[in-house]
């Protein structure tokens, strides 16, 4: 695997496992899925295993490709990056919708 | 799980905390901004240097390319010979050309004074850069404050920096619903909503970085933080710690002269002893005695730790003298001071580090931002005197630092190169312009600090950098494409890229001043969204 796609690879899978998290969250799930319902427990298990799964495989890539320290570092930060990426699309694709837009603030 | 968070923080801890890390913040913001900022910057310091030292620019040679192997005894020895012009050498240094400083730095001291300069890989001496760039006056302001007398700006630096940890650790404690705000950002609506939404979600989801980047900021500096080891162990003599600690190795002069052995076959045995590696820094102490020193130090852009494994060599024999490696303290310490300086050569890591620096500007400067607004939409009718230094102290450290960095930049474009002592005038335009920018900014600020004037500054200031440096050396964006001059190429590109943004958010500064609704007056308590 080349440098860059390996660094691509653990970013997407950090992105990933971040957006599942992000739709087990009740007021993300209710503004991009289903306002009417909580999501359901047993997708929220399924999301969170995913999720693991997703970022355990990020590390081994990481590891792997970058050798342990540099590895674990790319993993940490890459952690934050993809979280931070995961929230500034949930915030685009909520920011249009109306109903978001008129509801009182808590 | 709530319930059990809630035993475990109860709302009076969480009261408890909320003061320190308000007072805190609203003190220190500023200074923490500065280091934060500055310390982003020091990310890409070796590209900043190339934007302002033209002369450096002699594309990527390859200091290590096979066909051409780089010698020292070839092409720095007759560098350092011209720069001590005849008189009597005393010790020197050449920090060798790298990928990302394609040539060598040298530093001379004879028996006439100091004389320093650069020179190409090959050996051809440039002309005085005539600035102190990015690694030494932006980098030293991160961790020094460039108060050097009496360690006084590192012992400020280590306060801020304490302080930050505390501010990161109660944030934690104070901010409520940190798995349900996760990845919460409401763009819309309330000012003071969004601000505490961005103010939390830097500190929550970049809070491994900021955890590790100021813990091994204090690190670095630990003998000096906290000496009572050194001081009972060595009696204070930190030059006989260090010398033991990091492996150093130091003789007086003898005397008696006798020349300098070759230092190609001391590279060669480095090379060797290092087990692969590069040569970044050559000493020669006590150059042209019976005593002299040749300590040549690896490279460290393949490895996270900072250990450097100098070796030390005889100047007349060549022979080994020292080549020690670390205990296991000074390795950790060597590592987390690696962490925290990023000298590896992994450009993914470079960024993450630049962008994360910045999220921490992000995070102290909403936080300062949601401190006034929140006072602002309480106190509708009258902001007092306190409110307004604030916010004149957050315009100053936020946009006026931004101006006071630009406008040095855009003076490093436009000064000739005759102005006497040119490098001080430039950083005596950085500090001159800063204060400037405050003193507006504290006369401007009634309703709200000028943040609309000053980020029309800032765009002109980094529009103009672009186009001066175009201008000047005549390198624009194609022409750095096809050269594939990429530092040059990328500092522009965040200056445009800084220009731009500065440019919206004026625009949109501008509009919704002209058109602002005032709020129906709130209680604290009611503007009180975090607990």
């Amino acid at each position: 695997m080349s440098d860059a796609l390996a660094v691509v690879t653990v970013f997407a899978l950090c992105g990933l496992a971040f957006a599942g998290l992000a739709l087990t969250v009740g007021r993300h799930w209710g503004d991009l899925v289903d306002r009417r319902r909580d999501p359901p427990r047993r997708l929220v298990a399924r999301l969170r295993v995913a999720a693991a799964l997703c970022l355990a495989a990020a590390l081994s890539v990481a590891v792997r490709h970058e050798g342990v320290g540099f590895g674990l570092l790319l993993w940490v930060l890459a952690l934050s990056a993809a979280a931070l990426a995961v929230a500034a699309g949930v915030t685009a694709l909520t920011a249009g919708t109306a109903t978001t837009r008129n509801a009182k603030p808590r | 799980m709530s319930t059990k968070k809630r035993a475990l923080i109860s709302p009076a801890l969480r009261a408890a905390m909320l003061w320190p890390h308000t007072w805190a913040g609203v003190t220190l913001g500023g200074l923490l901004m500065l280091i934060f900022f500055m310390g982003s910057l020091a990310v890409f310091a070796d590209e900043i240097d190339r934007w302002m030292m033209p002369d450096t620019r002699v594309g990527a040679v390859g200091a290590h390319r096979p066909d051409a192997p780089f010698s020292l005894d070839r092409n720095v020895l007759p560098v350092v010979e011209r720069l001590a012009a005849g008189r009597g050498l005393r010790d020197w240094y050449a920090k060798l050309p790298d990928g990302r400083r394609p040539v060598m730095e040298l530093r001379v001291r004879t028996d006439g004074g100091v004389s320093g300069g650069m020179a190409t890989a090959d050996g051809r001496l440039l002309p005085p850069v005539g600035t102190l760039g990015a690694t030494s006056f932006f980098y030293p302001l991160h961790y020094s404050l460039h108060l050097r007398a009496g360690f006084v700006g590192y012992w400020i630096v280590s306060f801020a920096t304490v302080a930050m940890l505390a501010g990161l650790i109660s944030g934690i404690i104070i901010h409520a619903r940190i798995f349900k705000d996760f990845f919460t950002f409401r763009s819309w609506g309330q000012l003071r909503r969004s601000l505490l939404d961005l103010h939390n979600l830097t500190g929550v989801l970049v809070l491994p970085f900021h955890l590790m980047i100021s813990f091994t900021g204090i690190v670095i500096i630990l003998p000096m933080v906290l000496p009572a080891g050194v001081n009972a162990l060595y009696d204070g003599d930190v030059q006989r710690f260090y010398d033991d600690a990091l492996g150093n190795y130091s003789r007086p002069r003898s005397g008696t002269p006798a020349p300098l052995a070759p230092l190609d076959p001391m590279l060669a045995e480095a090379k060797r002893l290092w087990g692969g590696g590069e040569a970044a820094v050559v000493f020669v102490i006590n150059a042209g005695d019976a005593a002299s020193i040749v300590r040549l130090n690896r490279d460290t852009g393949d490895r996270l730790s900072l250990d450097v494994e100098p070796i030390f060599f005889d100047g007349v024999t060549g022979a080994v003298l020292k080549h020690q490696r670390p205990g296991p303290v000074v390795a950790t310490h060597r590592l987390l001071s690696g962490l925290h300086i990023a000298a590896f050569d992994h450009w993914p890591l470079r960024w993450l580090y630049f962008l994360f620096g910045l999220s921490g500007c992000v995070l102290i400067g909403t936080g300062l931002l949601y401190w006034l607004e929140k006072r602002r939409v309480v106190e509708t009718a009258v902001v007092g005197l306190g409110w307004r230094s604030v916010g004149a102290l957050a315009c100053g450290s936020i946009t006026g630092l931004l101006i006071a960095t630009l406008a040095m930049m855009a003076a490093n474009r436009l000064l000739p190169a005759t102005v006497p002592s040119r490098e001080l005038v430039e950083a005596g335009l950085f500090f001159l312009v800063w204060i400037g920018s405050v003193i507006h900014a504290a006369l401007r600020t009634r309703r709200d600090p000028p943040w609309a004037a000053q980020c029309w500054a800032v765009a002109a200031l980094a529009g103009a950098c672009v186009g001066l440096n175009w201008l000047t050396t005549g390198e624009h964006p194609l022409r750095a494409i096809a050269l594939g001059d990429w530092p040059v190429l990328g500092v522009d590109a965040v200056l445009a890229l800084t220009a731009w943004t500065a440019w919206r958010v004026a625009r949109r500064l501008s509009h919704r001043l002209s058109g602002r609704r005032d709020a129906p007056a709130v209680t604290m308590t009611e503007a009180t969204d975090h607990v």
